[in-house]
């Protein structure tokens, strides 16, 4: 029961509580507040918060390539276009190997 | 915060828990509606609004019973200290290095690596533990009967994250971006793996074990593991290896495995199953999830950083390879006297630590620590020496350790896809002023 409520919380509006951990915390979590935020918000945090996607620095081939994985062995649904391009690309961007907006701790 | 608050936190949360209606009905003193949203008012709205901190100018909107997720976060970390964060859902949190000074790490300066959703019920009255695949007599156990069968032994064992040290690989690797924290070595009180095994007969045929824990796959599909490893057979019947059930004298964190897990010493962490259902033996080596594709796994070859490896070149991991973390001084502490005691554990996996040394001058010159034995065979090795600063300025404290094998902790990292088995030296910053 527990789970299922923090599940919905973080999708639901209260995200816009005056009350994240920290100020830099955007309406998408960690996410930096670019075009495509909201889009990889949707689709990433079904299983998983959006922390464990702001912690990598990866080339688009690897994001590709776990996208991929994400599908064949943790039952992600293939994500259809154009999200999976807006995905792809802001974070391409956004957290590519040089890692810009890697979180501070 | 003040220890008030988190009291309230904490109660506020277990009713919630146990009954969200009736907690908001307590706390809020809001009623739930057809449609499940519900209104707070008067003293209900303030009593939320104080424990926020903020006023709630959505509150219309929030669903009956729904947890503001601020006062769930603060609460993530519960029965833990000083641990820090690295993702939520699924927690997975380390402790900065000078909180793990003790010898023997207390349950709350214990690392979290949860790789899916742990079960709610944790209770040990009604958990079974199941032997069978590859064996003469398959088993259904409780706790009590592990107890009561086997030998029950208490060792300080230490378990290391396979991909504690992943922060630092350039190109990154993918993954939780653990530091230095995600290592501990706790008093374990359990039964033997091996006399477990061997009281169900292992079979000649079994080459392998399979564990299975409780918690559940991210995606909540119904059957599905998060995550099932397994050793050689030849590893399993060793003796540090412990069915655990009681961290250091009580119960386990739930985070923790509770209330029953492996602890495999030496081996990435991954092996210590938690929350330990069943353990079968196998004629092949296991391919559950996190077995197979590159998970705990490395290029069977030196590598170039960046390089693609072919999936076929990676090996298994095995031991955790020859490490050191200095606990004191804290980085970037500052220094009065030019005498500094620096402390900290080294360990290698299935091997002893012979000699560790500490540099304060970017490892020009090295004086050997004082190095203690291992409390016993799994245990790390707690070390310490002074170091006299010559005078007023910054310094880098370093610390290399060897094992028995004559291994040592290289300066750079040996990269890897996956980010594993980063033993380099650790370097602590010190401010002589
Ligand atoms: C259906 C469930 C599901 C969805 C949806 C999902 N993931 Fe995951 N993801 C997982 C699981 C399961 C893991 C493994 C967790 C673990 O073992 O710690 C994971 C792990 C990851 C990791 C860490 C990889 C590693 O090697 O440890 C990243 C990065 C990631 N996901 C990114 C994403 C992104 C980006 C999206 C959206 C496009 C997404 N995920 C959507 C289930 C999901």
């Amino acid at each position: 029961m527990l789970k299922r409520l923090l599940c919905t919380a973080v999708v639901m509006a209260l995200g816009t509580l005056p009350v994240a951990a920290s100020e830099e915390e955007s309406e998408y979590g960690l996410l930096v507040d670019k075009p495509g935020a909201e889009e990889t918000f949707i689709y990433c945090t079904a299983c998983h918060s959006e922390r464990i996607v702001a912690q990598q620095g990866l080339s688009r081939t690897d994001w590709k390539a776990l996208f991929v994985w994400m599908e064949d062995e943790q039952e992600m649904e293939p994500i259809e276009e154009p999200d999976y391009s807006i995905i792809i690309d802001y974070l391409s961007e956004h957290y590519n190997t040089d890692r810009p907006n890697f979180p501070k701790r | 915060m003040s220890e008030d608050k988190k009291m309230d936190h904490q109660s506020v949360l277990e009713l919630y828990e146990k009954d969200p209606v009736e907690a908001d009905r307590v706390f809020l003193g809001r009623v739930a509606h057809k449609d499940r949203r519900g209104f707070l008012k008067g003293a209900g709205l303030a009593t939320l609004g104080g424990l926020l901190g903020a006023s709630i100018p959505f509150h219309r909107n929030m669903p009956s019973g729904l947890i503001p997720v601020a006062l769930a976060d603060e609460n993530l970390l519960a029965g833990k200290d000083g641990l820090s964060m690295l993702n939520d859902r699924p927690l997975n949190a380390e402790t900065p290095p000078h909180l793990l000074d003790d010898a023997i790490t207390p349950t709350t300066r214990h690392f979290i690596r949860n790789n899916g959703i742990p079960p709610e019920d944790v209770s040990p009255d009604n958990w079974t533990l199941t032997i069978d695949g590859l064996v003469d007599t398959p088993m259904e156990l409780s706790i009590a009967d592990l107890k009561s069968k086997f030998e029950v032994v208490t060792m300080a064992l230490t378990i290391e994250c396979g991909g504690n040290g992943r922060a630092f690989f350039n190109p990154p690797a993918k993954g939780n971006q653990w530091t230095y924290g995600a290592v501990a070595c706790s008093n374990w009180t359990g039964v033997r793996l091996k006399d477990v095994l061997n009281a169900a007969g292992v079979q000649k045929e079994a080459i392998y074990t399979a564990h299975v824990g409780a918690d559940d796959h991210l995606s909540m599909k119904e059957g599905k593991l998060a995550i099932s490893r397994g050793m050689p057979i030849e590893k399993a019947l060793t003796d540090n290896i412990l069915i655990a059930f009681e961290q250091n004298g009580e119960a386990l964190h739930p985070h923790n495995g509770a209330p029953l897990r492996l602890v495999v010493p030496g081996w990435p962490g991954s092996c210590s199953q938690k929350w330990l259902t069943r353990i079968y033996l196998r004629d092949i080596v296991h391919d559950g999830p996190k077995m197979t594709g590159t998970a705990y796994r490395v290029p069977n070859r030196p590598v170039e950083p960046g390089e693609k490896v072919d999936k076929k070149d990676f090996d298994i991991i095995e031991r955790m390879p020859v490490k050191s973390l200095i606990t004191a001084p804290a980085t970037g502490a500052t220094v009065a006297g030019e005498e500094v005691e620096v402390r900290g554990h080294a360990w290698s996996g299935d091997r002893t630590i012979s000699e560790v040394h500490v540099s304060m001058d970017f490892g020009v010159t090295w004086q050997k620590a004082e190095l203690d034995a291992p409390v016993n065979s799994g245990a790390w090795q707690n070390f310490k020496t002074k170091v006299t600063l010559p005078q007023k300025g910054y310094y880098e404290i370093w610390a290399k350790a060897v094992d028995d094998a004559g291994d040592a902790q290289p300066h750079a990292i040996n990269w890897n896809p996956k980010g594993y088995l980063n033993n380099t030296m650790h370097r602590v910053a010190v401010r002589y002023s």
